[in-house]
């Protein structure tokens, strides 16, 4: 039992890291994407550099997102998943794309700032960094499926 | 105009240069209980005219006396967030036509603008209210709107503005009066000589663009320049000489990063982009801003005078020529965020403080000190 919730916590973490780290980096290329637009050049060079200094200076708050969103989102997918098993992995994508999304809503509403997440300012962008956490929650789903049946299934 | 109280007396040293100099001053509180309060004009009587950012424009009389009623007429303001009633500005030729300025917040949530209008004042109510400016295009939110206002010689006047917030790639638009500073005759008809009055699809009122939020403007009458400072977003608030036709690159170059920690630009400087005269970071949040040549402080002649929200002070700021020399922090044992600093007809700085209860302060010199 213990080896179990430290298993899930442990998948948790993995997912919550993962999950961050790519919605960074998305956000990242979608802000760098609206600079470009107004005709600033951005050199493979200093993509590189902005995603590493991101991914270092946006990751705590974000982070801290990801991680309230799953404790809720996770869950949610695991007890939806026992009622629609074969989209349990669709569940899961759904459910961190969602969590995100609120917990981007929640963070609009609380502080004073009008969008926290500027990547998020627009749909296409906020899609993105969705799918994006959405990759993080789908990987849990996939740590913590349950085993597939084998053998004859009889009947009676 | 009598004060109400004497706050306290301090003693301020500063050294500059390797000179070391002490200016004594006491601060005096000439009226409180001002709903923050954002804007302070002087009239020719000795009275003063306050905007509170809820929507009231209140007169203090020449005997010092806020009155309780605030001035009717005032133009409706869009009152969420940061948006309300903003600047007060008298009309040059005030002495002649009463006219007044007011910038404020206008519209609803989902769609509005910094607008400016003029009117005609008298302690009955304003009259011939007019509205001459209207930022388009509308926004939404409630973030970032400028709203400072500045005359020129030449009979025209400048306006600040926001980015709107969410909407800071508008600011290198010259399609779009969001993050600019816009020039306009005083009946808000565009002066032909606008740096971008020449057609096309810029709009003929823009003066200079990228900008974030721009929070106080000067006309140095006695250089022929105009300072101006705005808020970057965490660190890169600037301040910068404006001339006409300028970019000043938000949000292409800053030297802040984004309140969440994200990067918002990797460049501080591009080519064809204004650098400022100087920047904060971290940010101090600038807020009024004015160039001090009053007679009561002689050691602060020729300083800006820059008062902060976020630093809850007042820097001055020591120029040579369009260089900063140096900086000096006043006013800190108040612990008061300051929305706006004032030279007044007497001399004396005027300090307006950022409070539910806000006051209007007189700093005057104190008993001199020995050295």
């Amino acid at each position: 039992m213990l080896l179990t919730i430290l298993r899930v916590v442990f998948f948790f973490f993995v997912s919550v890291l993962v999950a961050t780290a790519l919605g960074t980096i998305a956000q990242t290329q979608i802000n760098l994407w609206e600079l470009q637009q107004l005709g600033v050049s951005i050199p493979w060079s200093e993509r590189l550099t902005v995603t590493l200094r991101d991914l270092g200076g946006f990751t705590p708050f974000f982070g801290a997102m990801v991680a309230a969103a799953f404790i809720v989102a996770l869950p949610a997918a695991h007890g939806l998943g026992k009622i629609f098993k074969p989209w349990r992995w669709l569940l899961f994508f759904l459910a961190g794309g969602v969590g995100i999304w609120v917990a981007c809503l929640v963070a609009n509403y609380v502080l004073p700032m009008p969008t926290f997440i500027a990547a998020t300012r627009e749909t296409p962008g906020l899609l993105i960094v969705a799918a994006s956490v959405g990759v993080g929650s789908w990987l849990f789903g996939r740590f913590t499926r349950p085993p597939a049946r084998r053998g004859l299934r009889v009947l009676g | 105009m009598k004060s109400k109280s004497m706050l306290l007396t301090a003693t301020v040293a500063m050294a500059f240069a390797g000179a070391a100099q002490a200016v004594d001053y006491q601060i005096e509180t000439v009226a409180e209980g001002l709903e923050f309060p954002w804007s302070l004009a002087f009239l020719p009587d000795g009275g003063m005219l306050v905007t509170e950012r809820p929507g009231r424009l209140r007169h203090i009389n020449a005997q010092g006396e806020l009155q309780d009623a605030a001035i009717e007429g005032v133009p409706e303001a869009f009152v969420s967030g940061q948006a309300g009633l903003f600047e007060v500005a008298l009309d040059p030729d005030y002495a002649n036509n009463k006219r007044i300025f007011l910038s404020y917040a206008c519209g609803t949530l989902e769609a509005n603008h910094t607008c400016l209008s003029s009117a005609t004042f008298s302690e009955a109510g304003l009259q011939d209210v007019d509205e001459i400016f209207r930022v388009q295009p509308a926004k939404t939110g409630s973030a970032h709107y400028g709203g400072r206002v500045a005359f020129l010689p030449d009979n025209t006047l400048l306006l600040t503005l926001g980015d709107g917030f969410d909407y800071r790639e508008e600011a290198q638009k010259t399609s779009s009066h969001i993050g600019s500073i816009v020039r306009l005759n005083r009946d808000g008809s565009v002066p032909e000589d606008n740096p971008f009055a020449g057609g096309g699809d810029a709009l003929p009122e823009l003066y200079s663009i990228g900008h974030r939020n721009v929070q106080a403007i000067v006309y140095d009458a006695q250089n022929d320049r105009v300072l101006a400072h705005e808020h970057g977003p965490r660190g890169g608030d600037e301040l910068n000489l404006i001339e006409p036709g300028n970019n000043y690159g938000w949000p292409k170059i800053t030297f802040g990063v984004d309140y969440n920690g994200s990067t918002i630009s990797p460049y501080t400087s591009l080519p064809g982009l204004e650098q400022p005269m100087l920047q904060w970071t971290p940010s101090i949040a600038p807020s009024g801003m004015t160039l001090y040549r009053g007679e009561q402080f002689p050691a602060w002649k020729d300083s800006l005078m820059i008062s902060t929200l976020a630093a809850r002070n007042v820097r001055r700021v020591e120029l040579d020529g369009n260089e900063v020399m140096a900086q000096e922090t006043l006013f800190d044992e108040l612990g008061s965020r300051f929305r706006d600093v004032r030279t007044g007809p007497d001399g004396a700085l005027y300090l307006l403080t950022d409070a539910a209860a806000g006051q209007v302060l007189r700093v005057v010199p104190g008993a001199v000190s020995a050295q």
